[in-house]
């Protein structure tokens, strides 16, 4: 477990937003560069499929990379900056997304982010 | 989102998801779950059925169990006949080490995405190894051994094989079994003795 002021230190990056009083499962997801792949559109697809209330479940997604492809704002930096936006996009009330990041999605993509959103 | 990407600090895969797991607790404390609430891990490049969230809930309701470990399957993306092979092999290994585990009531070591706790199961395990690599067998094993589990392979969740420098995922968990398996030969002829 995350101890003092290692822990302290994460509270600032933690997630504002209340939780569902109906929340009974959480799910953690560490994210690298998951974005040319393709993988974490995937992955967002089969959760808009699931049986239940999105109130029953939420999914932490924990973007990642090393300092080093921080400091030389490597390709992997770059995609998880993207991946970032598409966070922000998914947590908005707007369901226009950002030009930005309109250019680097597929329709396919697109459509399953609009999904993700209407799930919500 | 939590945005680990930009705050300068060295983390292996323990610690990233010994954070998720902590903001986890937090969020079930403001939401009145406390060690009720249930934590899955999953890897971006899992897939889930459309009745995973629905079944992983109905099981903890059901019953007395603190953790669940769910049944892995690789898919294929590219056709590859050693890929196919050795993609075979692990999950026959794996299932049938898992089947035989449950039975004789056994510690399990499984992949991060297999596992689904009690927040109070992994207090009690105090949390996610900070390892870079096999933190999800330690974290496993330590699970099976201290808490109430159950293996269910009714509830199936899906990963790609991946190709990495020492080859396919599957062959490198394949040749890590083996590895362990005569490992845990030696120990037990040796505490026989």
């Amino acid at each position: 477990m995350i101890q003092s002021k290692e822990r302290e230190f994460h509270q600032n990056g933690l997630i504002v937003e209340t939780p569902s009083k109906e929340m009974k499962l959480s799910i953690i997801v560490p994210v690298c560069a998951e974005f040319s792949n393709g993988y974490i559109f995937r992955f967002i697809e089969s959760f808009t499929k699931q049986s239940v209330s999105s109130n029953l479940y939420e999914i932490i997604f924990l973007v990642n990379n090393s300092p080093e492809d921080a400091l030389l704002k490597s390709t992997v930096y770059q995609e998880n900056q993207i991946i970032l936006s598409v966070g922000q996009y998914l947590k908005s009330d707007n369901d226009f997304l950002a030009e930005d990041l309109e250019k680097q999605l597929s329709s396919y993509q697109k459509d399953i982010l609009k999904k993700a959103k209407e799930k919500k | 989102m939590i945005d680990l990407s930009t705050d300068g600090i060295e983390k292996n895969i323990g610690m990233i998801r010994d954070i998720g797991l902590n903001e986890a607790i937090e969020r079930f404390k403001n939401n009145g779950q406390g060690d009720e609430g249930i934590v899955a891990l999953l890897d971006a490049d899992t897939l889930v059925e459309p009745r995973y969230v629905e079944k992983i809930v109905n099981q903890f309701l059901r019953s007395e169990i603190e953790t669940l470990f769910l049944n892995l399957n690789y898919f294929i993306l590219e056709g590859d006949e050693n890929l196919f092979s050795s993609t075979f092999q692990y999950q026959y290994q794996v299932e049938f080490g898992q089947w035989l585990n449950t039975l004789l009531n056994t510690q399990i070591e499984v992949g991060a995405p297999q596992i689904v706790a009690k927040v109070g199961a992994y207090k009690k395990v105090g949390g996610i190894p900070h390892l870079e690599i096999s933190e999800d067998f330690q974290l496993s094993f330590s699970l099976s051994e201290i808490t109430n589990f159950k293996f269910c392979s009714d509830i199936r969740i899906y990963t790609s094989d991946r190709a990495r420098k020492q080859g396919y995922d599957s062959r490198i968990r394949l040749e890590n079994l083996k590895k362990r398996k005569y490992l845990y030969l030696l120990q037990s002829r040796r505490s026989k003795a």
